[in-house]
């Protein structure tokens, strides 16, 4: 298969995401098979984008996000910010470990879903990669 | 059978809601998006409120949120939830969530959320 590969940057605004996700849903949608897969990375990458905005970039409309992906025999989407990257005890946090006590606190479940609904995600020093086998 | 004594539609840019008021809940159908996150999260948070307080003002039993539209709603979409169930806890109210696909009922069995808030 040929490989597609193609970035997109954004400021650092919410408002912004879609935009994201209409140039994402034009140029791989189609690939998908399965509508769950597909709705999985979506899920994936709006929490990712989120946390750069939100957390790596601090809500700062001066820094961008940038978003890359590569999609060959799986797809690759790499989301990064102009931060110090995810704490290591985040790149921990995982659904199985969700206790009682958790269960109503309002934050870090962005990071759960991801590695929850991808098939691979990869912290690096200021991005996020998500990894999913689409086919 | 409940006694459906009022029905209105709730208008904003792009969320819209349904209200139906029952004799012992009220029932809110999201209506014209298809999620609940980050993007749109604000304008939902408002439209929601004012229901939201109306219940705990009164002595009804529950707040029915009808996904049947909402196929995608992401962990910020989560938090308001868990804030509104939270809200609602407090006066011994219940809040549930009606007509969700399979997709969004994943998302609330992996965070565990299908524990607490009623799901049918």
């Amino acid at each position: 298969m040929k490989k597609f590969t193609s970035e997109m940057s954004i400021s650092s605004n919410l408002n912004n995401i879609r935009n994201v996700m209409q140039w994402i849903e034009t140029e791989i949608k189609s690939y998908f098979k399965s509508e769950k897969k597909y709705q999985s990375i979506i899920l994936g990458l709006q929490e990712a984008i989120t946390n750069a905005i939100v957390h790596g970039n601090k809500s700062d409309e001066k820094k961008f996000v940038n978003i890359s992906y590569c999609l060959n025999e799986k797809l690759m989407i790499t989301i990064e910010d102009e931060g110090n990257g995810v704490l290591e005890k985040n790149q921990d946090l995982d659904v199985s470990k969700i206790s009682k006590e958790d269960v109503f606190k309002e934050s870090k479940r962005g990071i759960m879903l991801m590695k929850h609904f991808c098939d691979e995600v990869v912290f690096n020093k200021n991005s996020i990669t998500l990894v999913m086998l689409y086919k | 059978m409940y006694n459906y004594y009022s029905y209105r539609v709730v208008r904003s840019l792009m969320m819209n809601l349904n209200i139906k008021k029952l004799s012992s809940k009220i029932q809110i159908i999201f209506i014209d998006d298809d999620r609940i996150d980050v993007t749109n999260l604000k304008e939902v948070q408002v439209l929601l409120s004012p229901y939201v307080q109306e219940i705990q003002d009164s002595t009804l039993d529950e707040l029915e949120l009808d996904f049947t539209s909402i196929n995608f709603i992401d962990s910020s979409g989560l938090a308001m939830i868990i804030n509104i169930y939270k809200t609602l806890l407090a006066k011994n109210q219940n809040l549930s969530i009606v007509n969700s696909g399979s997709f969004v009922q994943e998302i609330f069995n992996v965070t565990k959320l299908d524990t607490f808030i009623k799901l049918r």
